[in-house]
């Protein structure tokens, strides 16, 4: 559609683009120009060049906290959206789940730090409920430092982030599932069709659009998650639990390495605007194949 | 609709108006007549005294102001100071700890030259000769000091040890018996919540130093010397010892500061290594519990002196890039003038001025105040004493033998990759 | 199929109770002393003594941060609701030079982790003296919404039919007439998806909440919480009892308004 005048467009977008161009675009450019330098923040920055990213490139802890973080993503899609979607179509089987619904959803809503600090003493190895519970239940050779031992730090802070996010999925598809026509369905199930079948086989699909969207703000938010793994373990054990937004936290503010933090936010950065660069390729020839 | 709209302009731009003004007030105070003063968080009865001592400057001076600005302790630490003094209002003077970041703060241009300030102050008087010592760099005072705080001692439970049958060990190895005793009795011997890394980082940081020597630390934490010299690998034996030894909680690496002072508080472990400010946290949680500490025992065979106290000075600098360094400074005169000295006393603390000397301390503190006064060796903590990117490698080495994850020689070898890549 | 029924529910509740149980713990914690939190964590508390929340209340000075984290909550979710809406309508509507890329920026925004660029943020906003007030936060949650705020209203408003904008064209209404007599309205349920998301996010917002505001009279719950947490360092009862003050009445919000939540959250994004 055309606008009645020119200049339409630009004045409708500007006041977004202004204020997203200040707090954003700005300082990530700021960003890509301290990545070459040297700076604690206090003195002047003194010029590099491209020392940072090489170090970066070597840089093991680096390396493995994109490892780590990737684990958690795909740990996520599966105790978040996965048995969001599993939930929600338990929940559509029947009447009057309303309550349910409710209930799973309340963790959402929660600060992270709420949820950190509540999970940390659960997770406690001497005094939490976890390990209190598995030695009352009789179960002691069970007990471990959850938080401690680099074989379960990071499936601890998953299973957390799956406790919090389960209940957001599962409202998404269950608005999604209450709208589907009636007809389809109706029809399988008269053929004679396995309610479980009917499930995946008929409205799965038919709700496609929406859970690739649910698994791609999944992906988003586990890139960008950062609140619980720095309240819960900062990156430890033994960076077993580091992943690249704790790593580059850690650099500014304790090793006052301004610089070098600079230039892994721009290597995340760089690998993140790839991955979406390839989703939406991918998509676009998922699309054309449909037809 | 129409109304709605403009409506929700309206007050869209009288917010964003007003947010900008907010925010622009604050600049202009710079030149007005107002003293920053930028510290860490100085605690409910801290926060009193503190009042008390800008009413009185400000009873005398009744055109000046003076302005606090606190911060959370991790923050200030790191980037919040940081941000204070290369910011748009930075502060006259603020708070430091002296030693290596003090120094610094000199090559970077902020903290002044106290030589002549003092001399033509009544700071002169109010402070002992050698109260300035801690904070000097190449002879020139540029730390007024508040406090010298013992970073680091063993505390126990007096009862828990007569029940054992232990007494205070005066060696090392009178401690390693202590902990076979502890531990065939099915109790943890110490308790450490290093996830933050500088419980441990502290305390094995103390042992170090007793080892290899006073010198030989300051030179391996200045760079001068290797973090993987063989000298400091033979001293992390020590902490791998203790680890195979199990008698360091299996938690320590996961359990934060605080959680270790509450599974020392619920009798979960016979000791705690953690400093000074337990007195305060105690007589809070613990009252019925019989605490008391002893310094680090010696190592025999140690290049260090086996007296030396673990502890850092803390105070305030002035910025050498204030416009009211006269005024900031007579603001300090007002600050440690015998008066507020006694509310600081009275507050808990322990002053450094003269007048302090005769007040009234809690007796665990009082042996505090005693133990950093005896003229024995004061070593500097990784994190306060030295740059913290040094201090962070041999922290995290410390967490790693003190976790049976590496040995000393690579946790040591992986710490100096660390440090010369940077 | 009665016993069908009741096994289903049966097993629904047990799955949400355990689902759930970790607040109701803390909820119940928040009666018991220290002690014996630690000796016997699961017993239910001897005395039920509401006075525990006052002192939390009180010795955190919890209003405040609660106080603090609405305004700017509420007033960064109005910026962007109106920004955004907007920007999409424009993007959507209309057709005109850069439009592809321009879009893409925002796009973009969905991408970048905070962590990627909040240090030169944080020195662009201490330049331009913005830190350290009550309002600081607003600017900077606002510009974190606007992305995902553009793209959901105008995937929103591209599912809508044409005709309607175009009837409106030919009846000689203006542009800005046509983003506010049309688009608006029919914008309600995808303004209410964008307003739950970003008021979800602002709320609880971590890291800028604690590098940009010092003051403690100024700080979010977020913030607050966290300097609560490490000024009482072992009194686990008053840090649950405070947690609970805080979580308590935005659950009951949730319950009250779950209808108009959930349906905020799924319609605007169902396109």
């Amino acid at each position: 559609m055309k606008p009645t005048s020119r200049w339409t467009p630009f004045l409708f977008i500007f006041p977004a683009f202004a204020l997203y161009a200040f707090t954003v675009l700005v300082p990530m450019f700021g960003t890509v120009g301290t990545s070459l330098t040297r700076w604690n923040g206090y003195g002047s920055p003194e010029w590099v060049g491209f020392r940072n990213y090489l170090r970066a490139l070597r840089d093991s802890i680096f390396l493995s906290s994109f490892e780590h973080v990737f684990i958690y993503i795909a740990a996520t899609i599966i105790l978040e959206v996965l048995v969001g979607l599993i939930l929600a179509g338990i929940l559509t089987s029947r009447p009057r789940t309303d309550l349910y619904r409710i209930a799973l959803f309340v963790p959402v809503m929660l600060p992270m730090v709420i949820v950190a600090v509540l999970w940390r003493f659960i997770y406690n190895a001497d005094f939490g409920l976890l390990n209190g519970a598995l030695k009352s239940l009789g179960s002691p050779q069970f007990v471990q430092i959850w938080l401690g031992d680099q074989r379960f730090a990071l499936a601890a802070i998953c299973l957390v982030s799956g406790w919090v996010y389960a209940g957001f999925y599962l409202a998404i598809f269950y608005a999604g599932l209450q709208r589907l026509p009636k007809e389809v369905i109706e029809s399988a199930s008269l053929d004679g069709a396995h309610q479980r079948t009917i499930f995946w086989k008929i409205k799965v699909p038919m709700i496609r659009r929406l859970w690739e969207v649910a698994v791609l703000i999944c992906v988003t938010g586990g890139i960008q998650g950062f609140d619980l793994f720095f309240v819960m373990t900062n990156g430890g054990p033994y960076y077993s639990t580091e992943v690249p937004t704790t790593y580059m936290v850690r650099m500014v503010f304790r090793d006052q390495e301004i610089g070098y933090g600079s230039a892994l936010a721009v290597l995340v950065t760089a690998s993140v605007l790839t991955i979406g660069f390839i989703y939406s390729k991918v998509r676009k020839k998922s699309e054309q194949v449909e037809y | 609709m129409r109304g709605r709209s403009k409506l929700v302009t309206i007050i869209a731009a009288v917010l964003l108006g007003a947010t900008t003004l907010s925010g622009c007030g604050s600049n202009s105070e710079s030149s007005d007549k107002v003293i920053r003063i930028g510290m860490p968080s100085p605690g409910e009865a801290g926060q009193k005294v503190w009042d008390a001592a800008i009413a009185k400057f400000k009873a005398a001076n009744p055109e000046w102001d003076v302005q606090l600005i606190i911060q959370d302790d991790d923050i200030y630490s790191t980037v919040g100071l940081q941000g204070l003094l290369t910011g748009g209002n930075p502060p006259d003077a603020y708070f430091e700890w002296a030693g290596a970041r003090t120094v610094q703060r000199e090559k970077d241009g902020y903290a002044a030259d106290l030589t002549d300030l003092i001399a033509n102050s009544s700071l002169k008087d109010l402070f002992p000769e050698s109260a300035f010592n801690s904070g000097k760099s190449n002879g020139k005072p540029l730390l007024l000091p508040t406090g010298s705080d013992v970073t680091n001692v063993i505390w126990y439970d007096k009862d828990n040890y007569s029940k054992l049958g232990l007494s205070v060990p005066t060696t090392w190895d009178e401690l390693m018996a202590s902990c076979a005793k502890i531990k065939a009795a099915k109790e943890n011997c110490f308790s450490i919540g290093n996830k933050d890394y500088w419980v441990a980082g502290n305390f094995f940081g103390h042992v170090y130093s007793r080892i290899i020597g006073e010198e030989m630390y300051h030179k391996i934490m200045t760079k001068e010397v290797p973090m993987n010299s063989p000298e400091l690998v033979k001293a992390y034996e020590v902490v791998a010892d203790l680890q195979k030894k199990g008698y360091i909680n299996a938690s320590a690496n996961s359990i934060a500061d605080n959680e270790g002072y509450t599974l020392f508080f619920k009798n979960g472990a016979a000791m705690l290594p953690i400093g000074s400010w337990l007195v305060s946290i105690a007589s809070q949680e613990a009252p019925k519990k019989n605490i008391d500490w002893f310094n680090l025992p010696a190592f025999a065979g140690g290049a260090g002196d086996q007296k030396s106290v673990l502890g850092v000075t803390t105070g305030y600098v002035i910025n050498a890039k204030s416009k009211k360094i006269d005024q900031t400074v007579k603001f300090f005169e007002t600050f440690f003038s015998d008066e507020i000295t006694a509310e600081w006393v009275k507050a808990g603390s322990a002053p450094l001025t003269k007048a302090a000397a005769s007040g009234n301390l809690n007796p665990l503190q009082q042996r505090l105040v005693d133990l950093m006064a005896s003229g024995a060796t004061i070593v500097a903590p990784p994190d306060t004493g030295y740059d913290l990117k040094v201090a962070d490698a041999l922290n995290v080495a410390t967490s790693e033998v003190m976790g049976g994850v590496k040995s000393p020689q690579k946790a040591l070898d992986d710490a100096q990759a660390k440090i010369a890549s940077s | 199929m009665r016993l069908r029924k009741a096994l289903f529910h049966f097993f629904l509740t047990l799955y949400s109770f355990f689902y759930i149980i970790p607040l109701v713990w803390m909820f119940y914690s928040s009666f018991k002393d220290n002690g014996s939190i630690f000796d016997s964590p699961f017993s239910l508390p001897q005395n039920w003594d509401f006075s525990v929340f006052l002192k939390a209340w009180q010795a955190g000075g919890l209003g405040k941060y609660i106080l603090n984290s609405a305004l700017v909550t509420s007033l960064a979710t109005i910026i962007v609701l109106f920004v955004a809406s907007l920007a999409a309508f424009a993007f959507s509507r209309y057709e005109f030079p850069l439009k592809r890329h321009s879009l893409s920026i925002f796009v973009l925004g969905l991408l970048l982790p905070i962590q990627a660029y909040f240090i030169a943020q944080n020195e662009l906003f201490e330049f331009f003296g913005l830190k350290d007030s009550r309002f600081t936060l607003i600017l900077p949650y606002a510009g974190l919404g606007i992305p995902l705020a553009t793209w959901l209203l105008k995937a929103y408003l591209d599912s809508l039919p044409k005709e309607l904008f175009e009837a409106a064209k030919v009846d000689g209404s203006s542009d800005l007439g046509m983003y506010k007599l049309i688009a608006l309205p029919l914008l309600k349920p995808g303004m209410a998806t964008v307003a739950v998301f970003t008021a979800l996010g602002s709320w609880n917002e971590f890291l800028l909440a604690n590098i940009y505001v010092q003051n403690d009279d100024y700080k979010t719950i977020p913030a607050g919480l966290l300097a609560f947490s490490t000024k009482y360092v072992t009194d686990y009862q008053l840090l649950f009892a405070a947690l609970t003050v805080v979580t308590v009445p935005m659950i009951i919000v949730y319950i009250v308004f779950n209808k108009q939540v959930v349906a905020g959250l799924t319609e605007g994004s169902l396109k």
